[in-house]
């Protein structure tokens, strides 16, 4: 039955086909979008709102290439396969130009071989891996956010400055987490010899015990913790820190800890001084900050998160490659987003031709508690560019 | 068909039971309920390891094996509760059986439809289930389930056969007719048939001989007349509240 | 860059720099666990006196849990923050759970008794689909942490160490519980009534009682329970949407391993898996996942009822729930061959992307087909069933990237791989029944799942193989489309065909009637194994093939979804008919499909479906088919 009504709509889909000649400019350009929508909400529903608001933004002022742009967006469920099947559901039914999205770190991988394999563009937004550009780097995948390296490179500054001897780290036993420590733990010793990781926790994601966990870091008498954990293993994992003191005299770096999405279900128990990256939205001054909270709140009346943030830049990385490939053919954009710069909330950002990693950076800062709601205080931007390492060392790492 | 000899140290359920049955010979086994006689056609085909003394059959020792064991070496039975196969037809049970039998159950390609078919359709035609072949045994009347469970039991060709109240929810008519044949297979083919039984017309009318069994003791052995007389038996009758020779 | 250091990825082997562990750090490890261990007990309690009175295998058990997360949040949060609030709103939740549980009860399970019992289970997993996306309807996607008041943040110094007052509190919970549920169950009419139901099912209807009330109550006590249990978590956690899927495989596991039904039990077990738990995180910091699994593995291998359980009273598949297996009747074989002649051709006529649907419908095909072939003919179901597919995906994977060999070794390694490790389990497996049986293939599953996701140097771990791809002659999506075809297609037949030679004859002997197969001499046990076995290897052959499909495999390939998955397409087409698990992984994966392309709320879409499906064919979709078929034949 579904086999036949699938072929039908096929049918009638090939029969149409004459009728729409292509290369006309005024057909929207057609932009495939793949996340974890209902496996990852409080990341990627503001995320939606995020790229939604930009759609609105660049076709309300006339679009790229004189053409509209259209999202066909997908829910992957948290799950590889799915998204791999998706990805070839829109290339092919969808007759998607290119594909973008994702926040999971393996499915960012998956989709990128995808990418690979059919020889069709993919822009990463969210998946923090390095191996996206670097290792698993190909001509075909571009990726937004700053990686697990660099935000790791960025916290370390800070965290040498603890001058703590004995560290322990915290972080979901998945990709992204092994990545973060991996990355956190060269840097550091490099930079403060002679510091000692003394004990390790991986929880699983969304499934941290967390008082074993925190008995098991406080037995190990750390000078300090580095944290990679978010969302509910984070609530968790500070609340039980809290009441065994885990965090009382010890300093605690802490990744994406200061975005929103994280950061609010802290509340009144947000910890105090932690270094962390994130997102301090109730206190940026810079103008296209502000005028993006403004237009946010104006359409969605609420502020915005870091997944806001990501939708938004990821369409307007997408639209400033199109427009300096001046094209939609896939050799013509894989070439033509490196070096492609755009405007992006936090500032402007470009693509790297060397990585295809873009240059968007994020905030470091403290957090610190105020009327009872964590927020980030001390805070300085840092530009994605000065968070990489030399260019020698990139291209040791990627594939020719 | 040598002898069967068996006896229990055990507690309860039956205590230090010993008896044989000989080949062609048909052996009821009877006493009121809870008096060990499951429990003994259990032990008898293996169910349950006896706690004590021996079984053997034909020579051989088969005490403890396992139920499959003691039917490949010839002991089929029937169970007070029906089993049979309920998702198949009243055919492919008996050609199941067959199939066992003969160790033809590891093939893997060859479709069981046309083996021992014939076999198959003889024993149904015997019982007078071949009406019935096609129907599925879980639809079955009781009466025929009945049949079909011996006929299943027949398809081992077994040299012991255990049947526990084979005649219970069957018309009278059906009852005779039943017995009769285990009669005609017993002489005609030296089968040794031990069988438990409520209705006492079944037992005085077709045993060779009779075991009485109370409280899991033998209380007494011989044939109609002897079990008719015996001031024991009827003692643990009347005391049961049934009379001997009706119900 | 060359510089990596060596992963220090275990606390106690980090040799130099660990401190020799303190006997005061030992009991923070223990109470910590203890408290686990309480809340666990909440849940599987409930979960353990529903299964033992009703017989259901109550998948939505975890979604009350989930339920009484989000409405304890939401009374809580608009009380004071006192001791004695906290206290009466856990009870509110509790009773307002109970009632919710009562509805279910009366509005949908009630009429799913009678229904096999693996329907049931597919009914409930319906309702927590629907309830998943209700949540989120009424509570929105985030996590939604409870503000904690001072007490509940405030800890006690036991020698020298803090630990967190409702740490005690939960561990004084637990055993009053199981206390006030013993004088519950022993001193009033209505517990005896419970007891001896949980016995005796009919004996309890023979003697007059108003059944249905008594199930009522007893399933609202159990909700009430499960809702107490969400609740009285939410200071050490949040209410979120993971709840019900994370708490319902821990509490099944718990009840599994106390024995089904049994009260005590279940609190051993909580007690034994709490505390195992708690100390697996400082031995094996990256083994926690799976370390519940395993010891439910080695329960059930040596207990295979439990630790307090008793044997079932009925033995494996009485029988009575199967209609006669006949083959199809030539109406049906003329559908089929023509659905294979427009398969066959499809590829001339649709696009790649109907196409590369298809060959996911025909790679689930074959996977529900060897799921059906154990499930129905063989009386085993299985929930981890994906145990084997992976396998044979990463075998494929294995054979390509690992030994350079092609794609047709890569195809030849997925079953045999598969068949082995089958035959491996299976040696444990085949000596259970039921649930016990099904929840033991889950924890093979499982251990296999942590296996590659730990492996990370031979897997990939959690970022997969990639780059899997078909070989350069099957390159072709058409050319590789009929290879699936050929395959799936022709594995299947085969199983078909076993299921009507003398083995598949005698297998079914041996599910029907396991006292009469052994009393004609069959090897029954045997026999399982087998069919496990060529279940097994036929699932590896499906999973190579996903392997090529979607050029890669990730250990996503072994989770309990996927397993889930499978028994979804096997029941919704129907145990008893060969033609169910075709109809079922064809509809399911259609459905899926469409649903996920159509809404957001896939979920809630899929679980009414199901709740609907099972409502309307109580046989499953091709079993209801074929069963009007019969009845318009006779009319």
């Amino acid at each position: 039955m579904t086999i036949t009504r699938r072929s039908a709509l096929a049918a009638a889909g090939l029969l149409a086909v004459p009728s729409i000649v292509r290369a006309q400019g005024n057909t929207p350009i057609r932009i495939g979008e793949i996340n974890s929508y209902t496996a990852a909400p409080a990341f990627t529903l503001p995320y939606r709102n995020g790229w939604m608001l930009a759609v609105e933004q660049v076709n309300a002022a006339g679009g790229v290439l004189g053409r509209k742009i259209e999202v066909i967006s997908r829910d992957d469920a948290g799950r590889p396969p799915d998204a791999i099947r998706l990805a070839g559901e829109l290339l092919d039914d969808q007759k998607v130009d290119l594909f973008a999205g994702s926040f999971l770190s393996n499915i960012g991988l998956a989709l990128s071989d995808v990418a690979k394999q059919r020889r069709k563009l993919f822009v990463g937004g969210e998946p923090l891996t390095d191996a996206m550009v670097w290792q698993d780097g190909h001509r075909y995948c571009y990726r937004l956010r700053p990686s697990t390296y660099m935000q790791a490179a960025m916290l370390v500054d800070d965290a040498a400055k603890l001058k703590a001897k004995r560290w322990v780290t915290v972080s979901p036993n998945y990709e992204y987490g092994q990545s973060v420590v991996k990355w956190f733990k060269l840097m550091l010793a490099q930079k403060q010899p002679g510091v000692e990781f003394v004990a390790e926790q991986w929880p699983a994601l969304g499934k941290i015990d967390a008082g074993a966990t925190v008995a098991a870091l406080a037995q190990a008498k750390p000078d300090a913790i580095l944290n990679a954990t978010f969302g509910p293993d984070l609530t968790n994992f500070v609340r039980q820190g809290n009441t065994r003191g885990l965090f009382e005299g010890r300093g605690v770096v802490s990744v994406l800890t200061g975005e929103p999405e994280y950061l609010d279900p802290l509340g009144d128990e947000t910890p105090q001084g932690w270094i962390v990256t994130g997102y301090p939205v109730d206190s940026v001054t810079d103008p296209a900050n502000k005028a993006f909270i403004e237009a946010y709140k104006a359409r969605f009346n609420e502020l915005p998160k870091m997944g806001s943030v990501v939708g938004h830049a990821l369409i307007g990385s997408i639209v400033a490659g199109i427009a300096k490939a001046g094209s939609t053919e896939t050799e013509k954009m894989a070439d033509g987003f490196a070096g492609a710069s755009f405007d992006t909330p936090f500032g402007k950002a470009a693509w790297r031709a060397l990585d295809h990693q873009a240059t968007l950076g994020t905030y470091v800062g403290k957090t610190a508690l105020k009327n009872g709601k964590g927020t980030m205080v001390d805070w300085r931007y840092v530009d994605g560019a000065a968070a990489l390492p030399s260019d020698e060392e990139v291209r040791k790492l990627r594939p020719a | 068909m040598a002898g069967l000899h068996k006896s229990f140290g055990g507690v309860r359920a039956v205590e230090d039971v010993s008896f044989e049955v000989a080949a062609g010979e048909m052996l009821a086994l009877i006493g009121p309920n809870g008096a060990g006689k499951s429990t003994c056609f259990n032990m008898l085909n293996g169910q349950i390891r006896p706690d004590g003394g021996s079984i053997r059959l034909a020579g051989h020792d088969i005490t403890g094996q396992k139920p499959r064991r003691v039917a490949r070496q010839g002991v089929g039975r029937t169970f007070q509760i029906t089993a049979t196969f309920a998702s198949m037809t009243v055919r492919e049970n008996v050609q199941v059986a067959l199939l066992a039998h003969h160790r033809r159950i590891w093939r893997f390609l060859r479709p069981a439809g046309g083996e021992f078919r014939a076999e198959a359709e003889a024993l149904l035609e015997r019982l007078d289930l071949l009406p019935q072949a096609e129907r599925a045994a879980g639809i079955l009347a009781y009466g025929d389930l009945k049949r079909l469970e011996l006929a299943v039991a027949l398809a081992g060709a077994p040299r012991l056969l255990l049947m526990d109240e084979p005649t219970a929810g069957m018309a009278p008519a059906e009852r005779v007719a039943l017995m009769r044949l285990a009669r005609t297979l017993a002489t005609g083919t030296g089968l040794a048939i031990l069988f438990t039984e409520h209705d006492m017309d079944v037992v005085f009318g077709s045993a060779d001989r009779i075991l009485v069994l109370n409280r899991g003791v033998l209380i007494a052995a011989g044939n109609a007349d002897t079990i008719r007389a015996d001031p024991g038996v009827r003692e643990v009758y009347l005391g049961s509240g049934v009379t001997t020779g009706g119900h | 860059m060359s510089m990596a250091l060596p992963p220090c990825r275990r606390t106690k082997r980090c040799g130099s720099c660990a401190p020799p562990e303190p006997v005061s750090a030992l009991l923070v490890q223990l109470l910590s666990g203890l408290s686990g261990a309480s809340s666990l007990f909440l849940v599987a309690a409930g979960l353990t006196v529903i299964f033992g009175v009703t017989r259901v295998v109550n998948f939505s058990h975890g979604s009350l849990t989930m339920l009484g997360a989000y409405l304890g949040w939401s009374i809580l949060t608009r009380l004071p923050r006192g001791p004695e609030y906290f206290v009466l709103g856990i009870v509110l939740t509790a009773l307002a759970t109970a009632g919710i549980g009562a509805l279910i009860e009366m509005l949908l399970l009630r009429r799913i008794y009678r229904a096999p019992e693996l329907l049931q289970l597919l009914f409930t997993f319906g309702i927590v689909l629907v309830v998943q996306d209700a949540a989120q309807f009424l509570w929105g996607p985030n996590d939604l942490p409870l503000p904690r008041a001072p007490w509940l943040r405030s800890f006690v110094t036991i020698a020298g160490e803090r630990v967190p007052f409702y740490d005690l509190v939960l561990i004084g919970i637990g055993p009053l519980v199981l206390a006030a549920l013993w004088l519950l169950f022993t001193r009033t009419r209505w517990g005896t009534l419970v007891r001896a139901a949980t016995q005796d099912r009919e004996m309890v209807a023979a003697l007059g009682v108003d059944q249905r009330r008594l199930f009522t109550t007893v399933f609202a006590l159990g909700a009430g329970l499960a809702g107490m249990g969400g609740a009285l978590a939410l200071p050490d956690a949040s209410a979120n949407l993971q709840i019900d899927l994370n708490i319902i495989t821990d509490a099944f596991v718990v009840v599994v391993v106390g024995g089904l039904g049994s009260l005590p039990g279940a609190f051993l077990a909580s007690l034994l898996i709490g505390v195992l738990q708690s100390f697996g995180i400082v031995l094996f910091p990256q083994a926690t996942l799976v370390l519940v699994f395993v010891i439910m593995a080695a329960v059930l291998v040596v207990r295979p009822n439990g630790l307090l359980g008793r044997a079932p009273a009925v033995a494996r598949g009485a029988g009575q729930g199967f209609a006669a297996i006949r083959p199809a009747v030539p109406l049906l074989l003329r559908l089929g061959a023509a659905a294979l002649v427009l398969a066959v051709l499809a590829p001339l006529a649709v696009g790649p992307f109907v196409l590369s649907v298809m060959t996911e419908m025909l790679i689930a095909m074959l996977f529900a087909a060897s799921l059906h072939f154990m499930m129905g003919p063989g009386g085993m179901a299985s929930f981890g069933h994906a145990a084997w597919f992976g396998i044979g995906a990463y075998a494929a994977a294995f054979a390509v990237k690992g030994l350079a060999l092609g794609m047709g070794a890569g195809l030849l390694l997925a079953p045999l791989l598969a068949g082995v490790a089958a035959a491996l389990f299976g040696w444990f497996v085949v000596r259970l029944s039921g649930v016990y049986l099904a929840m033991l293939t889950l924890a093979f599953a499982q251990i296999v799942w942590a296996a590659m996701f730990q492996a990370v140097e031979i897997t990939g771990g959690d970022n997969g193989v990639l780059g899997v791809w078909p070989a350069p002659w099957a390159a072709d999506r058409r050319v590789f489309y009929w290879l699936v075809l050929a395959l799936c297609v022709g594995a299947t037949l085969l199983l078909r065909r076993v299921l009507y030679a003398p083995f598949g004859y005698a297998l079914r002997a041996s599910r029907d009637s396991e006292l009469r197969a052994e009393a004609i001499g069959l090897d029954t046990t045997l026999l399982r194994l087998a069919a496990f076995t060529l279940a097994g290897a036929a699932a590896g052959l499906a999973g190579g093939l996903a392997a090529f499909s979607k050029g890669s495999v990730f250990p996503g390939f072994i989770s309990i979804s996927r397993s889930v998955d499978g028994l979804l397409m096997v029941l919704l087409g129907g145990v008893q008919s060969m033609a169910g698990p075709v109809v079922g992984a064809v509809a399911y994966t259609g459905l899926f499909d469409l649903l996920l392309l159509a809404t957001d709320q896939w979920r809630a879409m899929l679980g009414l479906a199901i709740i609907v499906l099972v409502l309307v064919f109580p046989q499953g979709i091709a079993g209801s088919i074929h069963r009007l078929w019969l009845r318009g034949r006779e009319a």
